[in-house]
């Protein structure tokens, strides 16, 4: 699948899409490293918002996973910091189970393109791979930058 | 109230002197004075001159033959443009005219009788109106009448102070009769001997109904011990916390009442009355039902967030283990790790409804009994215990000696002391002291769990009683904890309270309404 990414690779060796999963919940964690590794992608993982913008700052990734509750920085306020402070400019997923999915908050970050998309908790797996890969392809780079 | 308070002031010294003068105006008649008369002359006229009284003497023509210095100070007058003057011109023309003083010493002249008991208002130039009760006394030579008396007491200060003295009965008496709380006294023994109008408002017992009734005995039936003992500890003089405590009214209502009570000591210092006030509660009782029941309500609104996240979080980690088995997972590690994973979700997701559950239906408040804390405190420190021991936390326990009532439920403080100390030992992850304290006075019954652990910050010390508000990592904390012991202790109708500093540690301080106990 990953193959059928036209745009050339500027750094990474291998052509694999990484992915931050940025939750404080452990278990969250593990389930989303585990359905994305077997699905080719490369996983990093923070559990708070502080963690995550060191880790955007000092690497880059194809796309990000961010949870909504965070225990430091709200959710959308942490995207709103990442778009200042850090210089990733690749697409942000909202993954939560704190909104409905035409929840007035989600519709607005939405359709100002703050996120990408959304996804609610409990995550359907192949749900959430067609979002992660839609969002990666309409971004059309292969890496965050 | 309806006697004249101005004829308290007539003083027997007057007639004394009345009697002094018509001594002397007999010797006036003879121009030759035995020493003994001269003698008695001088006395006279110290008599006179140091009485408190004005004391003017008129002729029959109405002029003044003397007056003494208490006249001449408070009129401003001289003796030479006083003696010999006529009547009129002594006194400012106005009294003359209200008073018509003139008529009147006229008629003392015609009829020979004393006149007594007017009051005058008189200004001197310069000097604030002073009012003066006067007699007018004729003083009679052989049957004739000589000479008129006039004197004057300067009674200002005195009008002032029964009128000031009226005007704070009157007042007092309207506070009593309008006041919106409930004002008895009762004497020391805890009698009752007046009950105000909002009294028999609010139990429908007349002042005629509860005379002489002792006070406990309007109690409500489990709350009569409280009652004495608040009487008995004011009738020996000590100063008693308000307490509310409940009076049955004459329909059979139970009314909320906060009692605060005070005495009074007669002359040898002993304690002859007492006086409460007491305040109906039973509209804020209503009101702050009402108050909760909206805070409740703007709660669920924080809440049904709270709980979307916390429940969503281990559903969402069980179905992924689900889906991950549901693909038929190759590796039997990973198929473990996936059922592990959907059991201990399932285990979170139904803990954290347990918890709601407790926090918004506490167990019926109708299951409080009267209990003694200390065992309740030491069976719960010492179920928690071992995890103290594995974390290196010290615990100290501090419990008086005698049991310490209180009206409670004991499952449910339990719960609110087991919340306590698990947040404790989870602020001292590196170890530390605990200690916990029960102790007892003025009629509270006070728990004190204080711990050296990393403390609360400011900022998050009125956040902490909140539904879900946690500062701990997901997974290993609600944040029910703390509204849960919040919402226990309001319905034992205690507080509870933190004090802590960052990096010292945090004391959680619960304050309880200790209740005596009932004698057998
Ligand atoms: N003794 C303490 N020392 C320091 N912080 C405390 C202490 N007790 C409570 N807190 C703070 O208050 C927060 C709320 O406490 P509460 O007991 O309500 O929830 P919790 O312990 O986080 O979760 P739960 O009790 O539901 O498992 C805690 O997360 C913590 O930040
Ligand atoms: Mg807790």
């Amino acid at each position: 699948m990953m193959s059928r990414d036209p745009a050339p690779l500027r750094q990474a060796p291998a052509q694999r899409h990484t992915v931050l999963i940025i939750d404080d919940e452990p278990g969250v964690r593990w389930s989303l490293r585990h359905l994305l590794e077997s699905n080719g992608f490369t996983v990093a993982s923070a559990s708070s918002g502080v963690e995550a913008l060191k880790s955007l700052k000092a690497s880059k990734f194809s796309i990000v996973l961010v949870d909504a509750k965070l225990p430091d920085i709200d959710g959308i306020n942490l995207a709103q910091r990442i778009r200042i402070e850090t210089p990733c400019q690749s697409p942000l997923i909202l993954v939560s189970g704190y909104f409905y999915d035409d929840d007035a908050v989600v519709s607005e970050v939405l359709s100002s393109g703050l996120f990408a998309a959304f996804a609610t908790k409990p995550i359907v797996h192949n749900a959430l791979l067609l979002i992660i890969r839609d969002a990666i392809s309409s971004a059309g780079t292969p890496e965050c930058s | 109230m309806a006697r004249d308070p101005y004829n308290d002031y007539y003083y027997p010294i007057n007639m004394q002197v009345m009697q002094v003068m018509q001594g002397r105006r007999m010797s006036i008649g003879s121009n030759t004075l035995s020493p003994s008369e001269k003698w008695q002359e001088q006395l006279y006229d110290m008599l006179l001159e140091s009485i408190p009284s004005s004391v003017l003497l008129v002729d029959r023509s109405l002029r003044v033959i003397s007056a003494n210095r208490n006249f001449l100070e408070k009129g401003r007058r001289k003796a030479r443009s006083t003696i010999g003057a006529p009547m009129n011109e002594v006194f400012p023309t106005p009294i003359l005219e209200f008073t018509k003083i003139e008529a009147k010493v006229r008629r003392v002249f015609e009829q020979g009788e004393l006149l007594r008991g007017e009051q005058i208002t008189y200004r001197a130039p310069g000097i604030p109106a002073r009012i003066y009760y006067y007699t007018v006394v004729p003083v009679k030579a052989a049957g004739r009448v000589e000479c008129a008396m006039i004197l004057m007491d300067d009674i200002t200060e005195k009008v002032r102070l029964v009128e000031q003295a009226h005007l704070v009965q009157m007042r007092l008496a309207n506070v009593v009769e309008y006041a919106n709380d409930l004002l008895v006294s009762a004497d020391a023994e805890g009698c009752i001997v007046t009950w105000n109008p909002a009294a028999e408002r609010v139990t429908g017992f007349s002042s005629r109904d509860v005379q002489g009734r002792a006070m406990c005995n309007l109690c409500e039936h489990s709350d009569q011990e409280d009652m004495k003992s608040m009487i008995q500890q004011v009738a020996r003089g000590k100063s008693v916390r308000p307490r509310e405590l409940r009076l049955v009214a004459s329909s059979g209502a139970l009314i909320p009442v906060a009692w605060a009570f005070s005495y009074m000591r007669d002359e040898s210092g002993k304690v002859s009355a007492l006086v409460a006030v007491g305040r109906d509660l039973t509209e804020r009782h209503a009101f702050e039902a009402q108050l909760a029941q909206n805070v409740k309500l703007a709660a669920l609104g924080v809440m049904a967030g709270g709980i979307a996240h916390e429940l969503r979080n281990p559903l969402s980690v069980s179905y992924s283990a689900a889906q991950f088995l549901n693909e038929g997972a190759p590796d039997p590690a990973f198929h473990a790790e996936c059922v592990q994973k959907i059991l201990a979700g399932i285990e979170r997701a139904s803990g954290i409804i347990e918890n709601l559950l407790r926090f918004s239906r506490p167990s019926e408040a109708g299951n409080m009994k009267i209990i003694d804390l200390v065992p309740v405190v030491r069976e719960t420190a010492r179920i928690l215990s071992n995890q103290g021991a594995l974390q290196k936390v010290t615990v100290t326990e501090n419990y008086p000696a005698d049991s310490v009532l209180i009206n409670g439920n004991w499952n449910q403080l339990q719960q609110v002391l087991m919340n306590l100390i698990f947040n404790a030992y989870a602020a001292m992850p590196e170890g530390g002291e605990l200690k916990i304290a029960i102790s007892h006075e003025g009629g509270r019954a006070v728990i004190v769990v204080r711990d050296t652990g990393c403390g609360i910050a400011a900022a998050n010390r009125a956040k902490i009683f909140d539904p879900f508000f946690t500062t701990n990592a997901a997974g290993s904390g609600t944040g029910l904890g703390l509204s849960i012991c919040h919402t226990i202790i309001s319905q034992h109708e205690g507080l509870i309270d933190v004090d802590s500093e960052v990096g010292k540690g945090s004391i959680f301080t619960i304050d309880l309404p200790a209740r005596v106990a009932r004698a057998q």
